[in-house]
Formats: structure tokens, C-alpha cells, sequence
């Protein structure tokens, strides 16, 4: 459990700046490993956090701080109490968080300046309140892993295009391969989180706790394999890939097996929540508490939105009206030029619309990631 | 005939309806281009990191089978000949943590582990 000052008993929080624990109190600061934990013993295995009950609706909110003054989410009462402790399995490591709130809030806003499609509601959203600092589980794994892959590559023979087929099998040993341990995170969000470093992880210790919240692995052992497997066989397809010759690229099929070695490291990594909602609908934004990476997707005004693309729309139109007329009258030097122009922007209009197309969907796909009501109540249950 | 009545031929109609489906696709197919790149470049964060299996792998993949030019029929053989699991009946020891969550998912699903 945290503890407290030892000059006044203060709540001692984590500084991410410092790396120190800070009393709130006195302004004494201790680094974490130097705080004696009179539990130590008893604490080797597990370690414990608290479970506080709303009085009004029975609901749950988990803490491992030592504050009282949570309020709960599902009803919006104050009257909340402390019913218990729990203890949880302690994990081997912990990335200690290295932005600070100010530094979260700030890279966030470096985002919205200037920025003229986010909407001005949810730029004043940006105050450290909205900030919640999580531990998320992560599972450290090292694995063998074994994959046949069946590929194929477009090659160019006798002015033809020819699709052959290749073969790759084999196996590799994979190290320290970081998987998602929390259900509620989904893989492609994660993912997108890294890299954290691990050179800076340090033996878990309770107290890198205080002043945050964190959460408990709920994956199975069954799921982190299928998680792992998954993550393994994008990397080795990936360079099985690399390997056959061709453009258009493609994986055609393969099948692949995973064993994860002995004992995977249960490891905490620091995560910013940035949660708001714009127009009833949750948003949560995550900034790699290590590196300060930001990852989600803004809303944006549809209106701005609509206006970019009738405007940009209208702009071509007009000019390809324009080259018709000129072409169609046959205006000498405009002839040529908008004969130029209106080739191009067929050609260019044809080629972009797919991936202009996939583009957008993959932004709404990454919206709807952003939406997740799931990631939205994971974090306000954790309200100060 | 001068170019003003080239306009009003009535072959003319045609090349115009076409341009217009040409133009509108073109007009369309650049727009959603450039909304694309507006709405990556200012709303959407966070890229998927560009992995290599170098970064997680020290010696790489030991390769047992590196063909080229295999037809379909090859391709079946193949799947089978690599389709077993070579870890199968390999035991391997479970942290508790991801034992107690089988067992909390276990009140779902009895393979939860």
C-alpha cells in the first residue's frame, strides 16, 4: 500500500519530473526505492489496492492510492467509502511514468494550435481534469515461434505481367515482444502506444503508484497467446515478404504456431487518458507516458469538413469546365495547356480516388477506436 | 462550320455527357484525396509503429523451406507436409495472474484457459 511522509505523514505522490516521490504536505521528496515498506515481507507476492463502494448506487471504484475523495462514475455521487483492501499479484516491473500532467496537457494542445477542423468546444477541453495518469498491463513475452507462409509477386516478363508464387517456412526466436495484458484496450490502440523503452523499467515498487492509477491484467493466458501469436506472425510475414521479388506483394496464406517460453514479465506501462465528450459521445485520447506520443483521433467540424471538399471539388470542376470550353472553341495556347491540365486531373482524379477512399475509412475506423465507450468508463472509474 | 456550331452538333452531346462523368469522377476522386490528407495530418494521431522482426528477434528467421515458382498443387503438399504444430506437447508454466483470470473467465467459458 502507499505510504506516506515520513517527516509529516503527507500523501506522497510520484513527480515524473523528478522521479521522486513528493510530499504534498512539506515538499519532502524521497526516491521510491529508498521508501521501506514495513509490509515487504508479507507484500512479496501481492501487493494491494483499494476498493471504494458508492453508497448511493453499490457500484466499485478501484484505487491503489491512498485517496478518499473519489467520486462514482455510474451515478455521479459523492458519497463514496472505503470498503476494503484487494490484493492483486504484483507485477515484476514498472515503466515509471516520465511526463508530467503539464507536459501531457501541453503536447495536446501543441496539437490543437492553429489547428482549424478540431471544434472550439473540445480545445477547451484540454485542462489537466480531463488528464488521468494509468498504469496499464502489459505482458513481456519471449517465444519460439514457427510459420509456412504461401506468397506471391507481379513480375514484369516480355511486356507482360506475370504472378508467380513462392514458399517460406521456418522459425525464429522472438525477445521481449511487449502484448497488451487489459481487455479493455484494444490490441490496434496499443500497438500504436509504442515503443516503450524498457532499459528504463524499473523493479515494481508500489509507490511509482502514488498519484496514479493503474489496472490489473485481465487477459487469459489463452488470449495473450493468441495476442502474441498474431503479433509474431505480422513480423515474421512482414520479412517473409521481404524476401520474394515482384511488386503487389501478397501474403496468400499461412499458418504459424507460438511457445511462449516460462514465466512472461507482468510489466506496467505509464499511459495519459485524455477523456472528453463532444456532442454525448466519449473520446479518449492516450499519450505514451514515456515518450509522449499521442495517439487517437480528434473529432472535427463537419461543416469545415464539407467546406474543404465542395470547395476543393468545385475549384476542379470549374478549371476542367474552363479547359472544356476553351479545347471545344479551340483557344490556341489554352487549347494546349488545359488539354495538358484535363488529362492530368483525370488521371490524377482516377488514381487518387482509392486511396483517398481507404484513407477516410481507416480515419473513421480509428474514430470509432477513439469512441470506444469501454476505454471511456475504464477511465472514469478511475475519477479524482 | 465555325466552332460555335461544332458545340451545337449533336455528336457534341455525347463528348459533353462524358466529359461531365469524367470530370465529376475526377473532381470527386481529388477531393476525397485532399480531405484525406487534411483530416490525417490535423485529426488523426498516432501512426502504427513500422516494426521489423530485427527489433524483437536477434538472429532472425532460420528459413527451412525458401522456394520460388511453386504452382498451387505444390502449395497444398506443402500446407500439409508444415501443418503440424511442432510445440503441441510442450508444457509450460502459467504466472498466476493470467491463471486467476482464467478463472474469473472460466464463469463464462470453461476454455478460458
Amino acid at each position: 500500500m502507499a505510504v506516506l511522509c515520513s517527516n509529516c505523514s503527507g500523501r506522497l505522490i510520484f513527480n515524473p519530473a523528478s522521479q521522486q516521490l513528493e510530499c504534498a504536505a512539506c515538499g519532502s521528496k524521497f526516491y521510491p526505492e529508498d521508501v521501506k515498506d514495513i509490509n515487504a515481507d508479507i507484500h512479496s507476492k501481492y501487493y494491494d489496492t483499494r476498493v471504494y463502494t458508492c453508497a448511493h448506487c453499490g457500484a466499485e471504484v478501484i484505487t491503489s492510492d491512498t485517496e478518499v475523495s473519489t467520486f462514482c462514475v455510474y451515478c455521479g455521487n459523492p458519497s463514496i467509502n472505503f470498503t476494503r483492501i484487494s490484493k492483486e499479484c504484483r507485477p515484476d516491473g514498472i515503466v515509471p511514468f516520465q511526463i508530467t500532467r503539464e507536459q501531457a496537457v501541453e503536447s495536446v494542445k501543441r496539437k490543437f494550435h492553429k489547428n482549424p477542423i478540431i471544434p472550439k468546444e473540445v480545445k477547451a477541453k484540454a485542462v489537466p481534469e480531463n488528464f488521468r495518469g494509468i498504469y496499464v498491463p502489459y505482458w513481456v513475452i519471449n517465444a519460439r515461434f514457427t510459420e509456412a507462409d504461401y506468397l506471391s509477386g507481379v513480375v514484369r516478363k516480355n511486356r507482360h505481367d506475370e504472378k508467380i508464387y513462392f514458399q517460406r517456412a521456418g522459425s525464429c526466436k522472438f525477445t521481449n515482444v511487449p502484448i497488451d495484458g487489459s481487455k479493455i484496450l484494444n490490441d490496434e490502440v496499443s500497438l500504436k502506444l509504442e515503443p516503450f523503452y524498457f532499459n528504463e523499467a524499473k523493479e515494481f515498487d508500489e509507490d511509482y503508484l502514488n498519484g496514479f492509477y493503474s489496472n490489473t491484467s485481465d487477459t487469459t493466458y489463452y488470449e495473450l497467446r493468441e495476442s502474441a501469436a498474431n503479433r509474431c506472425h505480422k513480423l515474421f510475414a512482414d520479412e517473409s515478404l521481404n524476401t520474394v521479388m515482384g511488386n503487389k506483394k501478397t501474403l496468400e496464406d499461412s499458418i504459424f504456431w507460438i511457445d511462449i517460453q516460462d514465466d512472461p514479465l507482468y510489466m506496467m506501462m505509464p499511459v495519459w487518458f485524455f477523456t472528453f465528450k463532444h456532442k454525448d459521445k466519449p473520446y479518449t485520447i492516450l499519450i505514451n507516458g514515456q515518450t509522449g506520443k499521442i495517439v487517437g483521433t480528434m473529432p472535427w467540424e463537419k461543416k469545415q469538413i464539407y467546406g474543404i471538399f465542395w470547395t476543393t471539388f468545385f475549384l476542379i470542376l470549374t478549371l476542367l469546365g474552363i479547359g472544356f470550353v476553351c479545347i471545344t472553341l479551340n483557344y490556341k495556347l489554352l487549347a494546349t495547356f488545359f488539354n495538358q491540365f484535363m488529362s492530368a486531373a483525370i488521371l490524377l482524379g482516377s488514381a487518387l480516388i482509392l486511396p483517398g477512399t481507404i484513407g477516410i475509412k481507416k480515419i473513421l475506423k480509428n474514430l470509432e477506436l477513439t469512441q470506444s465507450d469501454a476505454i471511456f468508463k475504464y477511465v472514469k472509474r478511475r475519477q479524482e | 462550320m465555325d466552332s460555335f456550331d461544332l458545340f451545337l452538333n449533336e455528336q457534341m452531346y455525347v463528348i459533353v455527357i462524358l466529359s461531365i462523368v469524367f470530370f465529376l469522377f475526377s473532381c470527386v476522386g481529388i477531393s476525397v484525396f485532399v480531405t484525406y490528407r487534411i483530416l490525417n495530418k490535423y485529426n488523426d494521431f498516432g501512426e502504427v509503429p513500422v516494426c521489423s522482426i530485427h527489433q524483437y528477434s536477434y538472429e532472425g528467421i532460420r528459413y527451412k523451406v525458401n522456394k520460388d515458382y511453386v504452382s498451387l498443387a505444390e502449395k497444398n503438399d506443402y500446407m500439409l507436409v508444415n501443418g503440424d504444430n511442432p510445440y503441441e506437447n510442450i508444457e509450460r508454466s502459467i504466472p498466476e495472474q493470467l491463471l486467476k483470470n482464467a478463472e474469473k473467465a472460466s464463469g463464462k467459458t470453461e476454455d478460458g484457459l
